[in-house]
């Protein structure tokens, strides 16, 4: 890996980078000339339907096609049987198996002229099972008698356990010791556009249009599953409807498409309706915890000791999503921390990261706990937290490349009124209103080879071409800017390339995490930089010139004296195309990066119906440099409404006879709509450039979401001074809460 | 998508975006089907097909209207506009330009939707208030969570048309 450039410090004079620049894809979207991948239509293009399983666990012991085959339009039906289907590595089970373990998983498909002709099929086709009983909640999967869903037994992957300094010496010194249990439900990802691709093959060339998060990753696993060169696939993925961690991995509908679009000679189209994207998408698992803190009465953190539980769905390969707790531990200053983390096996839908994964379950629990000690203790919740600031990683034992979380509780706090709410409850015709902090730390540590491209081509504009997706974070925009930054010129003259495996260097595996500005954000400025100097040194040959006596700008390449000069068209012209590339630099090793936040929130609890309105929010982020404040406030605003939805009203309902989800429609699980929303989502930008890049960038997408949901409990406290521990905070349970204070 | 050879067909003949549309389609075909797939008119997007979610919504005869629960049978002889027509030419709609500006969507995909219905409450001369304008779009869901944005977008254009 290349060494850093020099860091883009605090006083570095930035011209683009940190500009409330146009979204570039702005144009096309509110046009409707954006194409989608369920936009894509091919000549000849057939529509699948899979068939999914209606049981939670047991095996089809009959699939008869016969009625299904005779229907007008049906080309192809097709079961367990009828493979071979492609496993992807890691994973074992064939894309289409007989083996069914939640109720929605892919026992067949059905393929027709039309998606109504495939779906009308899909109902006729006969299916027989052989039941075996199955685990639908952790409570169940748990219980003496229960099925053993794998021979390591239904704990999978053993217990793990996170653990720093001396727990009992802690325990001892504690003087106040709080204890309760907290529960977070499962949540749904709901993409408006559902997850679907378009495939076609010519001959051993397998080509997808695919709504992903990286379509570089999705080329390597569909190559691996077919026995396919990395260059006979090539993925499509531009401009994807919301993602949100759940469009990263490879699933079975692509292995599917493409087997089947290959069968039949013809381009295949498979797209999920609303309801499988309930059952079949898969989502954020539900967690339970049993938090335990102990500090001092002056208010020093001593210990957090947790038991966490995690609903893991069928697979081990996806188990890890189930739970975590690392950055809930390396939130506060602690002596000692101990968190043991049970992932069980359940016949449900696997967990798949989602914005935050196992993060936003942890901190929207311990977030409530430190709350629950400043009020045992006496003390302002904000006070309590600005007194425990850790500057050492617990966990890594290193220092922070930069935290700010001081400033996020100082500047938040200033523009939320903090110190001028008196504390305890404000009634007035039958509300409550209440205020509540909430914080958060995300770590930044994921770091990976990054390849870009920029070029300046025939017409004198630079092309930057980008392995990435754009899922709505404008990272197309951001990357503009920087290569902008970095040649000295506008952003207006920058064109960027993404979204096709065939075109792109691979610039990332996928967008998650946070990561993508600070991974390939560092390459993008090395390789604009590359090219500035090809481009001063073949002007100074064109020009007879000094390349030190040359400037670029908009102009093109300019003397500094200004006797003359050469635009890009006429250098380009004379000198062929000028490219560049750059890989992702060597990150520091002595330093631990991670994000911060701190959110501060008002609600009014209707005391009649129980209904938790969050009326404005301050949401304060270190998130280091701030490359384009515009995007970044979008971030903001969007991660704390999926947060208040995950704290206030998102739901799965599951059956816990048949593991049948109850309410697997838009209408019935509820997103927040805009009569949910604060009238202001206000996004404070607390960060510094920050030391674990060049760039001084870290990121923003997860954080908001992140710390939204404890600041809203918490207000809720405030306002009736009872404490709901189970999210979603929704109206019966205040109700219920509020009934059982009363008696 | 609905099967063709198992259903009675109806003649219908529209207006989309000022331009006549005749054709045979299947009795049970969506106005968002029809609009997609008989039009090529993409830009409108279909999210739920339950009616929850106002992704799909289009002007019909100025109103707004959630083109999945309508059928192109029940749109004949009427006036359809969608995103496709918003812009004049070149010269996008104020909308279109505040949405822009303002920053009022990230993925893009409610966008088409939330235009539609904030032209239509925008043509019925709704007040340039907030509260009207949520209104106007509270039936459509961002899941991206732009609804500030769209506000500040739409109050802008209601209050400099006014």
């Amino acid at each position: 890996m290349p060494e850093p450039l020099p860091a883009w410090g605090a006083a570095a004079d930035l011209q683009t980078v940190g500009q409330p620049v146009q979204r570039s894809s702005a144009r096309l979207k509110v046009t409707g000339q954006a194409e989608f991948p369920s936009d894509v239509s091919l000549p000849g293009m057939a529509h699948a339907v899979l068939l999914r399983s209606t049981i939670a666990r047991g095996r089809v012991i009959r699939f008869d096609p016969s009625r299904a085959l005779a229907l007008p339009g049906v080309l192809a039906v097709a079961g367990p049987l009828d493979g071979p289907w492609p496993p992807y590595p890691p994973r074992k089970r064939p894309s289409i198996d007989d083996e069914a373990r939640f109720v929605g998983e892919e026992i067949g498909v059905v393929v027709a002229e039309t998606e109504a002709q495939a779906r009308e099929a899909a109902r006729c086709v006969g299916i027989g099972y052989d039941t075996a009983p199955a685990c639908i909640t952790v409570e169940q999967a748990l219980a003496p008698d229960a099925p053993q869903l794998a021979e390591e037994g239904n704990i999978v992957r053993g217990i793990e356990v996170l653990a720093r300094g001396d727990l009992s010496a802690a325990e001892t010194a504690a003087e106040c010791v709080v204890e309760a249990s907290y529960s977070t439900e499962a949540q749904h990802h709901n993409p408006l556009e559902p997850h679907g691709c378009v495939a076609t093959w010519q001959g051993e060339q397998l080509t997808l249009w695919d709504g992903n998060q990286g379509g570089h990753m999705i080329r390597e696993w569909l190559a691996r599953a077919f026995g396919l060169g990395l260059d006979q696939v090539r993925v499509h993925s531009r401009f994807v409807g919301g993602a949100f961690g759940s469009k990263i991995i490879l699933r079975p509908y692509h292995l599917i498409a493409a087997a089947m679009s290959k069968r039949l000679a013809r381009p295949v189209r498979l797209f999920m309706d609303r309801r499988e994207e309930f059952i079949a998408s898969h989502q954020r698992a539900a967690t339970q915890r049993h938090i335990r803190l102990g500090a001092t009465r002056a208010g020093r953190l001593l210990f957090i000791d947790e038991e966490i539980t995690g609903q893991a769905g069928p697979c081990r390969f996806l188990a890890p999503n189930a739970a975590g707790a690392a950055n809930g531990l390396r939130l506060h200053r602690c002596d000692a921390v101990r968190a043991q983390i049970r992932r069980v096996l359940t016949n449900t839908q696997a967990p798949v990261p989602f914005r935050g994964p196992t993060t936003a379950e942890d901190i929207f629990c311990i977030e409530q706990a430190i709350d629950e000690l400043a009020h045992a203790l006496a003390f302002d919740p904000l006070a309590l937290r600005m007194q425990n600031i850790a500057q050492t990683d617990l966990l890594e034992e290193r220092p922070y490349a930069g935290k700010q979380l001081e400033r996020c509780y100082q500047m938040g706090a200033q523009a939320f009124g903090w110190q001028a709410r008196p504390p305890g409850a404000v009634q007035a015709h039958g509300k409550a209103y209440g205020i509540g902090v909430g914080a958060a730390a995300y770590d930044a540590t994921l770091y990976e080879a990054s390849k870009v491209e920029i070029a300046c081509v025939a017409d004198g504009r630079i092309q930057l071409r980008l392995g990435i997706s754009e899922i709505g974070c404008g990272a197309d925009t951001v990357f503009a800017q920087i290569a902008a930054e970095a040649l000295g010129l506008p952003p207006a003259l920058i064109d960027t390339h993404f979204g096709d495996t065939a075109s792109t260097p691979r610039s990332i595996d996928a967008t998650n995490h946070s990561r993508t500005s600070a991974v390939v954000g560092p390459s993008v400025r090395a390789a604009a930089q590359q090219l500035k100097q090809q481009l001063l040194q073949s002007a100074a040959q064109c020009l007879q010139a000094d390349a030190a006596d040359l400037q670029l700008n908009e102009q093109g390449v300019q003397c500094l004296d200004g006797s003359q000069g050469i635009s890009l068209p006429e250098l380009v012209q004379v000198q062929g195309e000028m490219a560049a590339s750059a890989d992702r630099e060597r990150p520091p090793s002595d330093v631990f990066a991670a994000m911060f936040a701190a959110h501060f929130v008002e609600v009014e609890v209707d005391l009649r119906s129980g209904r938790v309105q969050v009326l404005r929010a301050i949401c304060a982020h270190d998130s280091g440099r701030i490359l384009n404040p515009q995007l970044a406030r979008s971030q903001v605003q969007g991660g704390f409404l999926q947060g208040m939805g995950m704290a206030l009203q998102e739901q799965r309902v599951l059956d816990p006879r048949d593991g049948n989800m109850l309410n697997a429609a838009m209408w019935a699980y509820r997103t927040p709509g805009v009569l949910d929303a604060p009238a202001r989502i206000e996004f404070i930008d607390a960060g510094l450039p920050d030391g674990g890049n060049s760039l001084g960038v870290k990121g923003i997408g997860e954080p908001p979401l992140i710390a939204a949901g404890a600041a809203i409990a918490n207000a809720v406290f405030n306002a009736i001074g009872v404490r709901l521990r189970s999210y979603p905070i929704t109206p019966a349970k205040v109700l219920a809460a509020l009934a059982e204070q009363a008696a | 998508m609905h099967c063709h050879t198992s259903q009675p067909q109806r003649q219908v003949s529209l207006t989309v975006n000022g331009n006549p549309a005749h054709q045979q389609v299947p009795a049970m075909m969506t106005l968002a089907e029809f609009l997609r797939e008989g039009l090529a008119l993409t830009g409108t997007k279909i999210a739920c097909n339950q009616a929850a979610c106002g992704t799909c919504t289009v002007v019909l005869d100025g109103q707004a209207v959630l083109a999945c629960h309508v059928l192109a049978a029940q749109a004949d002889g009427c006036q359809v506009q969608t995103i496709e027509g918003l812009a004049d030419g070149d010269e996008l709609h104020p909308l279109q330009q505040a949405f822009i500006a303002h920053d009022a969507l990230q993925c893009g995909f409610c966008t088409p939707g939330m235009l539609m219905a904030l032209k239509a409450a925008l043509d019925a001369g709704v007040p340039a208030e907030r509260e009207a304008m949520a209104a106007a779009i509270s039936g459509n869901l961002c899941r991206c969570g732009a609804y500030e944005s769209i506000l500040d977008a739409a109050c802008d254009v209601a209050a400099r048309s006014r």
